[in-house]
């Protein structure tokens, strides 16, 4: 191998290594900034502050489901988070309601046959969460 | 004279217990006979009937059992039957006991057990046992369905609107002439009945409408009957 040769790879190599310390030495303090930006950023975001201690899982307690009734109208009673706006549908009517209390009773005429009644929750805290639960329930005069 | 007395009685007892001898000979000879398999026919169909009605009479006052789903086949007095879970059932239909019936706008009229067609929604009622029930009555009704959803679009040339359900999925709803839209007034949380041009896109809706098989075929459109909305105002309270 000629000297020239050589001296040129040694040069080649001896560059290569200072652009590769070079480069390391650059982008290790900008990753390090990059997440101190992101954990800036998340901790300036304003969280949904929910107090799981008012959020009450919305409950029926009567009728079961798939209950067969004997009379024209059936009591509903059940439980939801307090200040709620209640909307109990079912094909025969819409009932809504404000809970002031978590515990809540309603009157819901039924049709002869299958009636489905669909109990919805929306808590006055727009952070807690909607809720929903459905029960089918027969009104039938044999 | 005592001694005449005494043979005309005895003469007298005779002749009445000759006479019933006699007739009841001539019950038991060939009609009977011939009427005696009929008549132990009958008995086991008096007892078959006795029990039955024992049953349903249990069953009454047990706690009473419904189940609504619809018709995938009808055969000899049997039905097979899809619920609302997915899960069949078979339904025993008995000729004089199952008391079959229509339901419309809450009004019922008897039927048949050939006035029971496939895809058509029953309830029925009577005892069930490893998902066989042996129908006490059988009503056939329309299935109304519940959906909630926020309002993404509305066609004011063909009247639908279409909604974002809480399972994220897109459903059509078509506003006919008996569909009934009341809106809620947030301050009182009263209903009040508003017209198709009131809706508004962003506004949450919940539609009452009847399940039709054809429509579920052929994409998801339903007719309303009823439709409450809350107005998007209210989660911007």
């Amino acid at each position: 191998m000629k000297k020239e040769t050589v001296v040129a790879v040694i040069l080649g190599v001896g560059f290569g290594l200072i652009v590769a310390v070079f480069m390391v030495v650059r982008t290790r303090p900008q990753t390090t900034q990059n997440i101190k930006t992101i954990t800036n950023s998340i901790s300036n975001v304003p969280t949904k502050q929910i107090n799981q201690s008012l959020v009450t899982n919305l409950e029926i307690v009567s009728p079961k489901d798939n209950a067969v009734i004997k009379d024209k109208i059936v009591t509903i009673t059940g439980k939801a988070t307090k200040n709620s706006m209640i909307i109990i549908q079912s094909p025969v009517k819409d009932i809504i309601i404000k809970n002031k209390e978590t515990n809540f009773k309603v009157d819901m005429p039924l049709s002869l046959g299958e009636n489905i009644i669909q109990v919805n929750v929306y808590p006055d805290d727009k952070n807690i969460p909607f809720q929903r639960k459905q029960l089918q329930v027969y009104y039938l005069e044999e | 004279m005592k001694k005449i007395l005494t043979l005309t009685i005895v003469l007298l007892t005779l002749a009445n217990f000759t006479y019933k001898v006699t007739a009841q000979s001539e019950e038991a000879t060939s009609p009977a006979k011939a009427s005696s398999s009929a008549v132990i026919e009958v008995d086991e169909t008096i007892k078959a009937f006795k029990e039955r009605v024992a049953k349903v009479a249990e069953s009454g006052r047990s706690e009473q059992q419904a189940l609504s789903g619809r018709v995938v086949s009808q055969k000899d007095n049997k039905l097979t039957v899809l619920n609302n879970n997915n899960e069949t059932y078979s339904v025993t239909v008995e000729k004089d006991l199952t008391m079959i019936y229509s339901l419309v706008n809450g009004v019922k009229k008897e039927k048949e057990f050939g006035d029971i067609a496939k895809d058509d929604y029953i309830i029925v009622t009577g005892p069930a046992m490893d998902k066989i029930i042996n129908a006490n009555s059988i009503y056939i009704e329309e299935q109304y369905l519940l959906q909630s959803g926020k309002v993404t679009e509305i066609n004011k040339e063909d009247f639908y609107l279409n909604i974002l359900n809480t399972d994220k999925e897109n459903n059509l709803i078509d506003i006919e002439t008996y569909s009934k839209i009341f809106l809620i007034n947030i301050k009182t949380l009263e209903s009040e009945r508003i017209g198709f041009s009131k809706l508004k896109v962003g506004d949450t809706v919940h539609v009452v409408y009847i399940k039709s098989v054809a429509a579920d075929k052929k994409e998801k459109r339903y007719s309303a009957t009823r439709i409450l909305v809350i107005p998007q105002e209210y989660f911007l309270q």
